[in-house]
């Protein structure tokens, strides 16, 4: 093949892709829709698998690869040819970490913000999540799974690479399945319906623990697990079909849906107190500063509803009033919000050591009143 | 068929009574024939004893199973005594001496890691009850000879009459001389023996006979009891019993006293007697309280993670009556000396009329023993003070240990809740002042 006649090939899938995406429309319906503008952004494997950096200028996703939009110009470009299972921006978008599936096992790549490899290893078992705590600090959560006669042993594992270095493992979680449970609901849900999330502090990590006991129904408790301290606290206990829970905007709360798909919030250390938020839905994000909450593409303005997306689609917000909404294979861009970010502007120093009071918090060293005192302390400089 | 039935009957009894004849007179035939030659010292000695003239056999004790005896599976246990001596058996086994084998062991039944077939350490299947064996290397990581020899010889105790009796002797001056206590209570963890021998009781006994020294016998198997716990007013490990248990063994010890002594005399003795045990378990509390508050500072070389496991802790501090002295730190292993020989020789020294026990064995030794774990202590901090420290690391690395260190402290109740609040309080607004 010809230098000229592969670049004709190469302007003609993009202009096919343009094209295809040109004519994609994302429905939104709702009574404020009129300052709601959505433009596809590009296609999108059907595992809608994407990752927004923090600041929200760039996205990974997959599609037929791994490929990195500008969300600001539009300019893609392509850092893989095949698809990866699971993808995520190290804290200041520097480094972007992605995991490439392989017979019985995984290779993470790192790559710098230019396509460039910067780092890889290989992780064994079924990757449910890629996290990054530091620049160098990247998180790595796999269910391994091995088939007996009487059940299957499963394990969630907490990977921690520091990039450079072996990577530690923790188990998170081991228990036996039994059969009935793989004939009723297969191996897929195993590796996790509520993904891990990481706290938007970046030091507590929300994932569940799959349960079944031999004489009740099968269902997941979700936890909370400081990685500073390695302390864990459970919030609930959902139903198998319960697939939402996230943090609260400032990192002290879970919000999740329980079985019966209502929304609920509870403070991870100090108290059970569970609040009704009122709304339902299984899949949920939230806006930084927590005003916005989009429950199977309901999307709540302190808690009112404002417009309707398409129900199985996979939105994040990301700053400045804007949403990604990966649908029927298509990746959008929603503007027309009213900016919600983060409002916990805080300086390195102010960050180390709010996620060190959290840390103590954790391992019972003080109490929820004295931290909350603390932070209100650390937060008023 | 009435008939019929009566001469069956009368078979099978004539039967089983010729059986069981002909077992005891013949195995008891073929015993003294074999052992006169082959231990005839255990012959003679059955022989000459209240057994051998009472016709008590070889198999009623040993059973009739010789290979089993052979192979040590047919050991005569309190229980096989007991058959024929049950109040002896019942006051026994309800005494100290029938708690012997448990004594410093604890069992491993809430251990994670415990294999089940440990319980066959220390009982029959199915069964509370102990067996006669300890297996000390389980714990102390002994060598099996050792554990034998080193362990099993007192321990045993429990399970075996022969502990004090000897196998085959019945003369009861075996038992009524005081020097058959002294094979176990002796040496440096409890020298009661040489306590009394040294004691005025002691030095009369052995110049004036027993009816003017009394010996162990005397107070402590007061008119032939078994009970060796009588009158007792603590554990082993020298931890006071309740309130109301104390009443009534103080007031069995004085039924004893007073047998020679004014009830004035006897009271006032054992109050001081007293007052000496708690003032010397505050000096051990003292230095326990050093060593946990090391450990909570990470100050032990090594820690307890940083050794092998307590067999029943496993990786924390251990510092009551399952204390080990072997992979310890140094400042365990002088705190293990403190507790389980210098306090032993002080109490039981006092409560044994002993005053060179009693003060120089006992207290000198225990005051010396704070002074060297509170020196070791310092050293230790100052060590610690020393160390190179990471400047980022430092606030917060120092603040989270001040924070452990309060935890541990206010979880044992070495400091009341208010105060530890305010500490805390204090730590937490220096770690958030600081750069």
């Amino acid at each position: 093949m010809t230098h000229r006649s592969f670049l004709y090939i190469r302007y003609t899938l993009i202009v096919a892709v343009l094209f295809l995406t040109a004519c994609s429309h994302l429905p939104i319906k709702g009574q404020s829709v009129t300052s709601l503008s959505s433009v596809p952004l590009s296609r999108i494997d059907s595992s809608h698998l994407y990752a927004a950096d923090r600041s929200g200028s760039k996205v990974a996703f997959a599609d037929n690869g791994l490929a990195v939009v500008n969300i600001l110009t539009g300019k893609r470009q392509a850092f893989a040819d095949t698809s990866p299972v699971a993808v995520g921006w190290s804290p200041t978008g520097a480094l972007l970490a992605a995991a490439f599936p392989m017979q019985q096992s995984n290779r993470v790549k790192v790559f710098d913000s230019q396509g460039l490899l910067v780092a890889e290893r290989e992780i064994p078992g079924r990757i449910s999540g890629i996290f990054w705590r530091s620049p160098q600090e990247l998180y790595v959560i796999t269910a391994e799974l091995t088939s007996y006669r009487f059940g299957i042993s499963y394990r969630l594992n907490l990977y921690c690479w520091q990039i450079g270095t072996d990577a530690t493992v923790t188990i998170l979680h081991e228990t036996t399945i039994m059969p009935s449970f793989q004939e009723k609901y297969g191996t897929e849900l195993l590796q996790g319906i509520i993904r891990p999330v990481l706290s938007p502090l970046g030091d507590e990590l929300l994932y569940s623990k799959l349960m079944n006991p031999p004489a009740f129904s099968p269902y997941r408790k979700l936890i909370v697990r400081n990685l500073l301290r390695s302390t864990e606290q459970e919030i609930a206990s959902v139903g198998l079909a319960a697939a939402g829970a996230m943090f609260s905007y400032d990192s002290e709360d879970v919000i999740y849906s329980d079985t019966t798909g209502d929304i609920l919030q509870r403070k991870i250390w100090g108290g059970d107190t569970v609040h009704k938020l009122g709304l339902s839905g299984m899949m949920l994000a939230g806006s930084g500063g927590g005003h916005y909450l989009l429950t199977d593409g309901h999307l709540n303005l302190d808690g009112l509803l404002i417009a309707t997306l398409p129900n199985r689609s996979e939105s994040t917000f990301i700053p400045h009033g804007r949403l990604l909404v990966a649908w029927d294979k298509i990746l959008y861009l929603v503007q027309g919000l009213e900016p919600d970010d983060a409002d916990l502007e805080l300086t390195p120093q102010q960050l180390d050591k709010l996620t060190n009071i959290r840390s103590w918090r954790a391992d019972g060293l003080i109490t929820p009143d004295e931290y909350s005192e603390s932070r209100k302390k650390l937060l008023q400089k | 068929m009435n008939i019929a039935l009566t001469i069956v009957l009368i078979l099978v009894t004539s039967a089983t009574f010729c059986f069981a004849q002909t077992g005891t007179a013949l195995g008891m035939a073929d015993c003294i024939g074999c052992h006169s030659l082959k231990t005839p010292a255990a012959v003679r000695q059955w022989q000459e004893s209240a057994h051998g003239k009472a016709r008590v056999g070889c198999a009623d004790c040993h059973g009739n199973d010789h290979s089993a005896i052979e192979k040590g599976e047919q050991r005569v246990s309190t229980k096989t005594c007991g058959k024929c001596h049950p109040k002896a058996y019942e006051t026994h086994t309800a005494s100290r001496h029938g708690m012997g084998l448990h004594s410093g062991w604890g069992c491993t039944r809430n251990l994670g890691n415990r294999d089940s077939r440990e319980c066959a350490f220390c009982h029959e299947k199915g069964s509370a009850k102990p067996l006669s064996t300890v297996h000390c290397a389980r714990f102390l990581k002994q060598t099996s000879e050792m554990g034998e020899i080193g362990c099993n010889r007192c321990h045993q105790v429990e399970s075996s009459c022969a502990s004090c009796h000897t196998a085959h002797i019945t003369d009861l001056r075996v038992v009524r001389d005081p020097n058959v206590c002294a094979v176990c209570h002796m040496g440096p963890d409890h020298p009661q023996w040489e306590m009394w021998q040294t004691s005025r009781h002691g030095t009369l006994f052995s110049s004036a006979g027993e009816r003017v020294g009394p010996s162990c016998q005397t107070c402590h198997l007061y008119g032939g009891s078994h009970d060796v716990s009588r009158g007792i007013t603590m554990s082993s490990g020298m931890v006071s019993y309740p309130g109301d248990k104390v009443v009534k063994a103080r007031a069995e010890m004085l039924t004893v006293c007073n047998s020679c002594h004014t009830p004035a005399l006897a009271r006032r003795e054992l109050d001081r007697n007293d007052a000496v045990h708690l003032q010397s378990v505050s000096l051990v509390k003292q230095a326990e309280q050093v060593v946990a508050g090391l450990a909570d500072e990470k100050l032990l070389d090594p820690m307890p993670d940083q050794r092998p496991p307590h067999p029943l802790s496993g990786a924390t501090l251990v510092l009551d009556s399952q204390m080990l002295y072997e992979d310890t730190s140094h400042i365990e292993r002088l705190f293990f000396k403190m507790k389980k020989y210098d306090l032993a020789k002080a109490v039981k020294g006092a409560y044994h009329q002993n005053p060179a026990y009693t003060h120089w064995y006992g207290n000198a030794e225990l005051k010396m023993g704070l002074v060297d774990i509170t020196s070791e202590a310092r050293r230790l901090r100052d060590m610690k003070k020393n160390a190179p420290i990471s400047a980022v690391a430092g606030s917060r690395n120092k603040t989270q240990n001040d924070l452990e260190h309060l935890q541990k402290k206010a979880g044992r109740g070495a400091i009341p809740p208010e105060e530890a609040e305010k500490e805390r309080k204090q730590l937490i607004d220096n770690y958030l002042r600081s750069q």
